[in-house]
């Protein structure tokens, strides 16, 4: 198959349309420096220490480098200069989804908001461009003592428990892109579940970037007291523009003693958009943060959710998925790291690279000197699709602990040959069984998924491995 | 840290005198290694592709140049039958030709680190094997180092040639540093040992490169037992259709002794296969490194790679970082990796207890068994043995606790 140009592509993706919104109710100008900061902090009256952070985190962001191990070809082709930072919407948020302005509930309609909600939301978070506009919260949510909302209006209504905990487990100076976050974040989640309280409804919340060469900074902190489980959704996608768009959110969570949270995610942001988002969890004695991460979307992704097992007993899971097609690569991974004694994690990595499309799995296990009963798996499959596309396995681990039992592996291959006549002996077409055969590659991944999500990534997929065949 | 003022640097006059009575082809490569060397930086805890040692107290300055000693064995029937076992520096008189396409060949290919461009550019010892087409050898060939800073060996193996080379190094500098290049002709079989037996206070680097033709195959092993500092980079260039090549390694490390090994699996035609396994046995506070990659280029359709680095931890203190890497650009492959870390499995301690082994005899049964699978895969027990030998004395000191 010839490498499939970009145009055709574009034709193909779901989520292909754009709105008419013009009314933002502020745009700041392109490029970042402290005057723009200043002004997104005094628009969101903000306190005092997190302005100071604000200003701190730019010069740590001017200051550093871009990591020298990543795809500086595509990484290179980002112009600072010529991004939005910050851009609100509408300056209404809605508790009720009548009270949504008429545009954006469109693109949500079209995302199929309503109807998620309908079925099965605990609390609907959705952020348009750079700020929440729709919000609500079950009653029992409420009653139950969860805090569910954005991270703007956490820091005013909750600034004691955010400030605790506010980028104490990513600070700014840990890579330039969570530096940039620091200094122009706005909106994202907040969620606090306070001791012994189990969620069983997901909370969820679909993200949106819809301004041409606009960036979005979302900032996500949860906070599981003791005892208590949480588990959150998160979907991307965005519409099509043709220069290229920036998001670098950055996503903290604390898992307290004997707490569980997990954290679902699937980006499929249009073709043209870096997605360079820095995710890391702290799990305290015996707690579980799992981390259930699929990347579809975007021109380049950098992402690496990262378990820390600070107390004896902590586990971390990560199962991901990755998809890459014409002009994408997919550079993603995770690390563990593993700071306390009988301690466990769990890599599941998948990767599909199509037409020209490059995935890599870059990962870390660290086992720090002492910490003894350790147990790290890690998995990685990856299938190539076509002679154009590429696959790479980054994988490192460093031991320090001797009663410990690390274990890596990984394979590359391509569609076998016998499944596809098996499945095609059974009347299906090549494309329908090369179809199946991917679907049932992700399936660990899927079967994970609430049901919505499952369906549409399995549609998903079908969508692009039409014309993968021949 | 030692204080710099202590080495005399090294003047590129030492590569006049040393080129002297050289082919002038040969003079212009050592100046130009030499520049390369003087590139590159120093090896500090930051540098890229070092970061992992603790350099802390070990003097990696580059010593002036001084005479090698170099001992060659070969039968001498093989001798009357073509197989030239000789030095480096009269051969490159009676066979220049062959030796220039293979030095030229290898020239400052692109990972050649600071060390091994110093030995390209120093070195003053050597040895050269040269199997010609069709030659079978009866008994394998030794190249023993015993002392020098910088050394060059080649091995060539022309046509459907079969030969065994064993590479063994003695050296008790201060810092040494070879370069070794293995040139496999269309069907030749190589088997090839590096045995690094320096002393303990001895920083050791080398380069090994191979180059294998049509069909050819090489079954590689180095074994690292000695040394304080041991950096080894290990490629593989599977040039011609149908070439195959299996990698082993084995180390046994103890005190504070440190092994880097950077593997390279290069498939660079369709129908290669590649088959690697790289063992570390580690005791008291040692520490191995393994950085090994495999890459398949776009159109070497139907390659076939493994490659797998085991760890043992012997004890509380020992440490192991493995970075199995895989680049991949052709679809119709079989690639896998793995790695493991951890310490002697409790089951097989149980097991071997069970049948009434002392705890201590078990372990050492279990870790005598994690090094026999790659003397097996050798397949020379005759070579094999020897190095076996060499372990036995440190498997003694292995306990079940």
């Amino acid at each position: 198959m010839a490498t499939q140009p970009q145009t055709l592509v574009d034709k193909d993706y779901k989520y292909g349309f754009r709105d008419e919104t013009t009314n933002y109710a502020f745009k700041a100008r392109k490029g970042i420096d402290h005057d723009i900061v200043e002004q997104i902090s005094q628009m969101k009256k903000e306190p005092r220490w997190m302005r100071d952070f604000r200003h701190r985190s730019l010069d740590i962001f001017f200051a550093k480098p871009l990591p020298p191990w990543a795809d500086l070809e595509a990484l290179g082709q980002i112009n600072f200069d010529d991004i939005y930072y910050y851009m609100r919407a509408s300056d209404v948020e809605g508790k009720t989804w009548e009270e949504v302005p008429e545009d954006i509930k469109r693109t949500f309609d079209r995302l199929g908001i309503p109807e998620a909600e309908r079925k099965f939301l605990g609390g609907v978070t959705a952020q348009y461009d750079s700020e929440v506009v729709y919000h609500s919260i079950r009653k029992d949510l409420e009653a139950l003592g969860v805090l569910f909302g954005d991270m703007d209006t956490a820091l005013r209504e909750h600034e004691d428990i955010v400030r605790e905990h506010f980028a104490t487990v990513i600070p700014p100076a840990d890579n330039k892109f969570s530096a940039l976050n620091s200094a122009v974040w706005s909106g994202g989640s907040f969620i606090w579940v306070p001791p012994g309280v189990r969620v069983d409804i997901p909370l969820q919340a679909y993200f949106r970037i819809n301004a041409e060469s606009m960036g979005q900074f979302e900032r996500t902190l949860i906070i599981a007291e003791p005892g208590s489980f949480v588990h959150y959704i998160e979907g991307c996608t965005a519409p099509t523009y043709s220069s290229n768009s920036l998001h670098s959110a950055v996503v903290e969570l604390i898992a307290k003693e004997g707490a569980h949270i997990r954290y679902t995610t699937i980006q499929n942001w249009y073709k043209n958009i870096y997605n360079l988002v820095t995710k890391r969890a702290i799990a305290q004695k015996n707690a579980h943060v799992e981390w259930v991460d699929g990347n579809i979307g975007s021109r380049l992704t950098m992402k690496y959710p990262s378990v820390y097992m600070m107390g004896e007993g902590a586990r971390g899971d990560v199962l991901s998925i990755a998809y890459a097609s014409d002009g994408q690569h997919q550079d993603a991974g995770s690390k563990m790291i593993h700071a306390a004694p009988n301690t466990t994690s769990l890599i599941t990595s998948k990767s599909v690279s199509k037409g020209g499309g490059r995935t890599s799995y870059r990962g870390l296990v660290k086992v720090y000197e002492g910490c003894d009963g350790v147990k790290s798996n890690v998995r990685c499959d990856a299938l190539l699709m076509d002679p154009e596309s590429r696959s790479d396995t980054y994988p490192t681990m460093e031991i320090d602990s001797k009663n410990v039992r690390i274990e890596h592996e990984a394979t590359v291959s391509k569609v076998g040959e016998e499944q596809l006549f098996y499945v095609m002996s059974r009347g299906m077409t090549e494309v329908e069984a090369t179809t199946m055969i991917v679907n049932g590659f992700f399936e660990p991944f899927v079967k994970e998924l609430p049901m919505e999500y499952a369906v549409e990534l399995n549609r998903l997929i079908a969508l692009e491995m039409e014309g993968s065949v021949g | 840290m030692t204080d710099t003022l202590t080495h005399a640097k090294i003047e590129r006059s030492a590569i006049d005198r040393l080129s002297k009575d050289e082919p002038a082809w040969l003079g212009q490569m050592r100046r130009a290694a030499f520049a390369r060397y003087e590139e590159l930086p120093q090896p500090g805890d930051a540098t890229p592709g070092w970061r992992r040692l603790s350099l802390e107290g070990i003097d990696l300055h580059a010593p002036t140049p001084e005479p090698s000693r170099i001992d060659l064995r070969a039968a001498d029937a093989d001798r009357t039958r073509g197989l030239v076992v000789s030095s480096l520096r009269p051969a490159l008189a009676a066979h220049g030709d062959a030796l220039r396409e293979t030095i030229a060949a290898a020239h400052l290919g692109k990972s050649v680190g600071r060390y091994a461009a110093l030995a390209e550019a120093l070195w003053q010892g050597g040895a050269v094997v040269i199997a010609p087409a069709g030659f079978q050898a009866s008994v394998p060939v030794y190249i023993d180092v015993g002392a020098g800073p910088y050394h060059r060996v080649i091995v060539m193996a022309g046509t459907g040639a079969k030969l065994t080379v064993v590479e063994t190094h003695r050296e008790a500098d201060r810092l040494s540093a070879g370069i070794v290049d293995v040139v496999c002709g269309q069907g030749a079989s190589v088997h090839y040992v590096h045995v690094q037996d320096c002393a303990n206070s001895a920083s050791v680097f080398s380069h090994q490169r191979a180059t294998l033709a049509r069909d050819a195959r090489l079954v590689s092993l180095n074994f690292g037992i000695g040394g304080c500092l041991s950096r080894s980079d290990v490629e593989v260039e599977l040039c011609g259709q149908g070439a195959e090549s299996d990698m082993l390694g084995l180390v046994f490390a103890e005190g504070q002794q440190e092994f880097d090994y950077h593997t390279l699996q290069g498939h660079r035609s369709p129908n290669t296969r590649s088959d690697l396994l790289f063992k570390s046995a580690l005791d008291d506070r040692s520490h191995s490194a393994y950085t090994g990659v495999i890459i398949i280029d776009r159109g070497a359709q139907r390659s076939d790679a493994y490659q797998a680095n085991r760890n043992l931890l012997l004890s509380e203190g020992a440490r192991a970082d493995t970075e199995p890497m895989l680049e991949i650009e052709a679809d119709d492959v079989r690639c896998t990796h793995g790695a493991t870390v951890g310490p002697v499995d409790e089951e097989q301690l149980f097991y071997a207890r069970s049948r009434g082994l002392a705890p201590d005899d078990a372990a050492r049964l279990i870790v005598d068994g994690f090094f026999q699978e790659v003397f097996e895969k050798f397949g020379e027990p005759a070579v094999t043995e020897s190095l076996r030998e060499k372990v036995a004395p440190h498997l003694g000191r292995v306990s079940a606790s």
